[in-house]
């Protein structure tokens, strides 16, 4: 059962090849799954040119593993966020307050 | 009431103790969760807490305004979290192999991804989820953990937790980046089998 999605995939990853290989010849450069990996943060972040955002959505569209790969690192990014709103226990707080008095008012 | 950490800063020094724990009023909380995930351990985070703070009374005559009061309290405040860190025993090693838990990717060849459930709010209602991700943060090299806690939990900018490290933008986006892949690396074994 396992096997029934290989060829397919194959398939896609030769039109994949013959489509860069044509792009390669007209003298573009064609990013690879490494290159995308290594810009992936600041793609994330907005901070990388309009050109190369072009070029890593267009590898995306062909290929979904990088597609997934991009999504589950925004989650990881998004989850963090929401998981971060422990509050600060108020004895803590007091203890703190307490703690500070002493040492800088030294009563 | 609401005034400016400027101003707090220098009524503190002017000799206004209210000032100062209108301060620490202000900041305690944000502290406090910064020592939580660099530390993990409660008792520790507390210490942490309280040293942070004192160094600020203390050192706020050598605070030359440079950079933001936040930016500089969240300097000595991770400070202090490393220096505890580096005398740990029980502290994953600096060299933790990140590469485990980077994708594979072989010419013509994909590893086996899969996407995670949806809906992000609902995965950290399963309070295990929320223990994994500690779990994960935890293990990372404390360098590494304090710029993701600095940019992507806190919100600090490149700059800002550039500043707040002493190390420049090009180190924090590097560590930025292998810390954020390592921690979905980390958590893809358990996310993506997990039905929420």
């Amino acid at each position: 059962m396992k096997e029934r999605g290989k060829p397919r995939a194959e398939l896609q990853h030769a039109s994949k090849k013959v489509f860069d290989t044509i792009l390669i010849l007209k003298g573009r450069e064609v990013m690879k799954c490494k290159d995308i990996l290594e810009k992936l943060s600041e793609y994330l972040d907005g901070e990388l040119d309009p050109k190369l955002c072009q070029d890593i959505e267009r590898h995306m569209e062909d290929c979904h593993p990088c597609l997934v790969f991009v999504n589950t690192l925004k989650k990881t990014i998004t989850l963090y966020k929401f998981a971060s709103s422990e509050p600060l226990p108020k004895e803590v707080h007091l203890r703190l307050h307490d703690y500070l008095k002493k040492e800088c008012k030294g009563s | 009431m609401d005034f400016s950490d400027q101003d707090l800063v220098a009524r503190i020094r002017g000799g206004d103790y209210q000032a100062f724990e209108a301060l620490v009023n202000r900041y305690e909380g944000k502290v406090y969760r910064l020592g939580r995930r660099m530390l993990r351990n409660q008792e520790d985070a507390e210490d942490a807490l309280q040293e942070t703070f004192l160094q600020v009374y203390r050192g706020l005559n050598g605070f030359e305004g440079r950079s933001t009061f936040s930016t500089w309290l969240f300097r000595l405040a991770t400070n202090v979290c490393l220096m505890k860190i580096r005398h740990r025993e029980t502290e994953p090693a600096n060299l933790l192999p990140l590469e485990e838990y980077l994708p594979r990717h072989e010419e013509g060849e994909h590893p086996q991804i899969r996407d995670w459930p949806d809906k992000p709010e609902e995965m950290l209602l399963n309070k295990e989820s929320r223990e994994k991700m500690l779990e994960a943060l935890g293990k990372l090299p404390a360098e590494y953990r304090a710029v993701f806690i600095l940019r992507d939990i806190e919100g600090f900018s490149n700059a800002e937790a550039g500043e707040a490290l002493g190390i420049s933008v090009a180190a924090v986006k590097s560590r930025l980046h292998r810390a954020r892949l390592t921690l979905r690396g980390m958590l893809s074994s358990y996310f993506q089998r997990k039905e929420f």
